[in-house]
């Protein structure tokens, strides 16, 4: 028997309440979806033409099934007036958003967006919207989320989200790869992408008769332009269906081609990979390293490990092979521009994300908590801070209390931290020009203030340097 | 003289729609006179069975399933 309560259980998710035809809440930690009758339709008929299937066992949406079961369905029919039918997805460990994403993580998006619209052409549908945030990096591969997007609409040869499908995807990556634009900047500051007067205006006029831009940047601009004047383009509701999908096929798989183009053309500074030699480690040490960190986790058993200042991902793949969903976070886009392209090749369950720990992801968006921010998402069972600690305390002037109590929001239970010594040579450099203020700098100091926040599981010098592991676990109201 | 179907929820780029249309015109007008043109250029040009917009169409760009 259902009880009569006046608070329902279901949590709408802040940033889905735009489209019409349905939404996303959470319950307890399930997650479903209320679709309306029309979206209901079109999806019952993708899964009897065996499309559904088709995609999830792709990858290229999560997976969903439809709530059968009577008594959930009454439920949540109360819960959501209004709304009959329901979906629910699986639940995605890591949320990340277009503005910590890599050159070819966009890209691959863009990509996987277009796949889903070309597929659904053939089947006489077609996308409402092509936002960047349908897109979430499922156990390393992107995938639509917004199924409530799926419609059939009245003309085929025209896509009406092609034009928020090149703000969000095609003029970052030109912007990109001609201007040097970063991701973040173009995506933080304008939650839709950039207009396209705005994108026509960084480049010069030369420059926007080319046929890379011409087709994409200059024509839609002049014809938009021309359109606005005097009315031209009038707002009618049309006669006769369009069925002719060949136009708009061409169109997108030459977009396709142009995305992937313009990704596998950036070039990633190996900064970090000249991290190996100039690296005062040993390969003893790193390998001691390496045998530490691996029997702490097969020890804990973490579900989800988040992995800060992960470099080329050496310790991720370590977590990932032992079973974790691992969210590797790092501030150098290129070194998170590499670690994609390498799981490209040898798949993991790892997401990458570009966030600088000084500055992460702000919420932005409606009331600035349409798009969480990243201390918000960031949860996992155990986090790694190796070879960080030098970094937050001389780049980021962090004090060790501010690293200590950012290590305690970002942990749900345990954290492994690398102390390392002023005297290390990579400390040296980070200070070869700067003001020496770490003189107290000790491991005992060190260990002074974490243990006000956190339990000394164990402490272990790592053999062959001056570095030691320090394995941590935060301090409940009980422990204290 | 163009119309856009007001059903869409978000923002649709004018520009981009009418582009599209133009488009789809322009190759639903090529392929209408596709026989016309493809005399045309064999006989004025000597140009092959094969006309470059038919090759074209042939080299058909990657699967999206591969």
């Amino acid at each position: 028997m259902t009880s009569r309560q006046p608070v329902s259980s279901s949590q709408r998710i802040a940033g889905s309440y735009r489209d019409p035809s349905g939404y996303v809440f959470t319950r307890g930690d399930r997650v479903f979806r209320a679709i309306d009758d029309p979206c209901f339709e079109l999806l019952k008929q993708l899964e009897g033409d065996g499309t559904f299937r088709e995609f999830i066992e792709r990858q290229w949406i999560p997976g969903t099934e439809f709530v059968q079961d009577r008594a959930l369905a009454a439920e949540l029919r109360e819960e959501h007036p209004g709304y009959e039918h329901f979906l629910e997805h699986e639940r995605i460990s890591a949320i990340t958003y277009p503005y910590e994403w890599s050159v070819s993580m966009l890209a691959d998006a863009g990509i996987r967006t277009l796949d889903v619209q070309l597929h659904l052409l053939e089947r006489g549908c077609a996308l409402k919207d092509a936002t960047a945030y349908n897109i979430q990096f499922v156990r390393g591969e992107p995938t639509f989320i917004d199924l409530s997007s799926f419609e059939r609409p009245q003309r085929l040869d025209v896509w009406f989200a092609l034009g928020q499908f090149m703000q969000m995807f095609l003029y970052p990556l030109l912007l990109n790869r001609r201007r040097g634009w970063d991701l973040r900047s173009y995506f933080l500051a304008s939650i839709g992408g950039r207009p396209i007067e705005d994108v026509a205006r960084s480049f010069g006029w030369l420059e926007r008769l080319r046929p890379s831009l011409l087709v994409d940047v200059t024509l839609p601009l002049w014809l938009h332009r021309w359109g606005e004047k005097g009315d031209r383009a009038r707002r009618e509701m049309l006669e006769r269906r369009r069925e002719d999908t060949k136009a708009q096929s061409l169109n997108l798989r030459r977009l396709r081609r142009k995305l992937a183009a313009l990704a596998h053309g950036y070039r990633p500074r190996g900064v970090w990979a000249d991290y190996t030699e100039m690296c005062s480690y040993e390969q003893q040490a790193e390998d001691a390293k390496k045998r530490l960190v691996a029997e702490f986790l097969d020890q804990t058993q973490p579900g989800c490990v988040l992995d800060l200042g992960c470099n080329t991902g050496d310790y991720s793949r370590l977590a990932a092979e032992r079973g974790a969903e691992v969210v590797a976070v790092d501030a150098d886009h290129d070194a998170i521009e590499l670690l994609y392209r390498d799981l490209r090749k040898n798949p993991a369950p790892i997401t990458p994300m570009v966030i600088d720990l000084a500055n992460p992801s702000p919420g932005i968006g409606y009331m600035n908590a349409e798009r969480a921010p990243f201390l918000e998402r960031a949860d996992a069972d155990c986090v790694l801070a190796l070879a960080l600690i030098h970094h937050l305390l001389v780049s980021a002037n962090l004090s060790l209390e501010a690293i200590r109590d950012m290590l305690f929001a970002l942990t749900r239970r345990d954290l492994v931290l690398e102390f390392v010594p002023t005297d290390d040579t990579m400390f040296q450099r980070l200070m070869k020009f700067r003001v020496n203020l770490f003189g107290g700098l000790t491991l005992d100091l060190c260990r002074k203030v974490f243990q006000e926040r956190f339990k000394l599981l164990s402490e272990i010098p790592i053999a062959g340097s001056k570095r030691a592991l320090l394995f941590w676990r935060k301090r409940t109201a009980a422990d204290v | 003289m163009f119309v856009l179907t007001p059903v869409a929820y978000i923002d649709p780029m004018s520009g981009a729609i009418i582009l599209q249309v133009l488009i789809a015109g322009t190759i639903g007008c090529v392929a209408f006179f596709r026989r016309s043109i493809k005399a045309f250029l064999v006989k004025v040009f000597h140009i092959g069975r094969d006309t470059d917009e038919e090759g074209a169409e042939k080299a058909a760009p990657e699967d999206p399933a591969a």
